[in-house]
């Protein structure tokens, strides 16, 4: 599985290099010849930009490995298959994270006088809710994809035309689905709106984690997806194996 | 000894269109077969199939004895009608790919295959030419230790210096204890290697002969037979 990531790394790393050139050259021109609010909020989109550029890159790998015949000739399991490019997808997430974290240290390190940042009170929160949140930014993307990796190996067992336009139907109805199923047996999942609290205080606005992202609640959820995703997974694997044609 | 290769009553359709129809063959250990028929009549089908990229609609494909699948990808060496390589790899790069998955490849034939074959390994894939590209593909597959070697079309669409350059590097290169097959419709520039010939006519066998028995039964050369048996 390792030397099947090394091998989408090494495909991708042209498109990953220039990406990262270009997110570092967008960022440092934004700092330099944009206001400050303008800059914050373009360079934040930039991120979330490179961050769907990442996740598209993500799908189109496994797309194309379930379709190219040196991937599909290897003699590696059909797990592999699956995982190569949803680590691919994580670690290029993760190595984005740790650009804006840093980014955002030195620009709240250098610019404390910004009115945005001296107007937000995060002393609320503690580096256990950042975490958290990636932790479970992580899982949702993971869920999703492997609901849309399921999606793309039955538009692929099917031969005719239609096939992209089956796979598409199949994605929306997986989402439905799960979401009515995850309903009925837990309490439904929570909003992220409602994992910090925000209160307005003289200086500005206070943001405080309600700590509800590890609660039972969200332990039953997160064990239901768990399972959801080991049953896609499993049926990823078996359309790949037994249908999908090159 | 048991057979390389057992294709039992296989069919293949697509949708509606009947690509392979009670395709029941086998192939013994150390043959080199030619799978000969005019264009669409179902040769890269039945390789694609042995080589586990399609599913067979129905009937049974065994290699070695065990069925297509993951275990079988390590006995199968298949070079397919497109190259195996990706476009961001030079030469050293596939080189590279092939042993890193297959533990059968054989770096140094490669090597020596290379050289063989006028190829550089700093060269890009992607700057080769059709033929330079069909020797590195030939490379790639016959230095592998497989026990049965599919190589479709290894010579289409390539100028006749190549042709004899492959050929002669598939005689030079074969391991004699695994098995051979080759598709083609050039059957003139190929058939010298040949030991045996299966003929496949609307994705139907017409025919399997040894090339020996084909010249002294009816006294035909194989490209002669080939013009025969598809004649419009």
């Amino acid at each position: 599985m390792m030397t099947l990531l090394k091998y989408d790394f090494r495909r991708n790393w042209n498109t990953l290099l220039a990406g990262l050139v270009i997110l570092i050259n967008a960022q440092v021109g934004l700092s330099l010849f944009m206001s400050e609010v303008t800059g914050i909020l373009i360079g934040i989109m930039g991120y979330v930009g490179v961050g769907v550029a990442i996740y598209v890159k993500m799908i189109k790998t496994y797309t194309s490995n379930i379709r190219s015949y040196n991937r599909r000739l290897l003699p590696v399991t059909g797990l592999s298959h699956v995982l190569s490019p949803l680590i691919f997808g994580l670690l290029c997430g993760l190595g984005l994270v740790i650009i804006f974290t840093t980014h955002a240290y030195i620009y709240i390190s250098m610019k404390l006088r910004m009115n945005m940042a001296s107007n937000i009170d995060l002393s609320g929160l503690h580096v256990s809710d950042y975490i958290s949140l990636l932790l479970f930014g992580a899982w949702v993307m993971v869920f999703m994809t492997v609901i849309i990796f399921l999606s793309i190996s039955i538009a692929g067992s099917f031969r005719w035309r239609t096939g992209p336009w089956i796979g598409i139907v199949t994605f929306f109805v997986l989402v439905n689905l799960i979401g009515w199923l995850e309903n009925i047996i837990t309490t439904g999942r929570f909003s992220p709106n409602e994992m910090f609290r925000y209160t307005e205080e003289s200086t500005g606005i206070a943001i405080t984690a309600n700590g509800v992202l590890w609660s039972d609640g969200m332990w039953v959820s997160i064990v239901f997806e768990m399972i959801v995703a080991v049953i896609l997974v499993w049926a990823t694997i078996y359309l790949n194996n037994k249908k999908v044609e090159v | 000894m048991s057979n390389i290769l057992e294709l039992n009553q296989i069919n293949k359709t697509y949708g509606n269109k009947k690509a392979l129809s009670n395709i029941t063959l086998d192939i013994a250990p150390g043959r080199i077969v030619g799978l000969l028929g005019s264009n669409g009549s179902g040769k890269s089908t039945l390789m694609k199939l042995v080589a586990g990229l399609l599913h067979p609609s129905s009937g049974t494909i065994q290699v070695t004895g065990k069925p297509v699948g993951l275990e079988t990808k390590s006995l199968v060496s298949f070079m397919p009608d497109c190259p195996l390589t990706e476009k961001w790899m030079r030469v050293r790069d596939a080189i590279a790919y092939y042993r890193d998955f297959y533990a059968d490849f054989d770096e140094e034939k490669a090597r020596e295959m290379l050289d063989f074959m006028n190829l550089v390994e700093s060269d890009r894939v992607r700057h080769l030419s059709k033929g330079m590209n069909e020797r590195l593909q030939l490379t790639l597959a016959l230095s592998r230790k497989a026990r049965l070697y599919l190589l479709d079309e290894p010579i289409g669409g390539v100028d006749p210096v190549a042709r004899g350059k492959i050929l002669d590097a598939i005689v030079k290169f074969y391991d004699e204890e695994s098995s051979l097959i080759i598709s083609t419709h050039l059957v003139n520039d190929i058939e010298r290697i040949f030991d045996e010939v299966v003929f496949i006519r609307e994705g139907e066998l017409v025919m399997r002969e040894e090339v020996e028995t084909l010249r002294l039964k009816y006294g035909k050369s194989v490209d002669e037979m080939f013009k025969e048996v598809y004649a419009e």
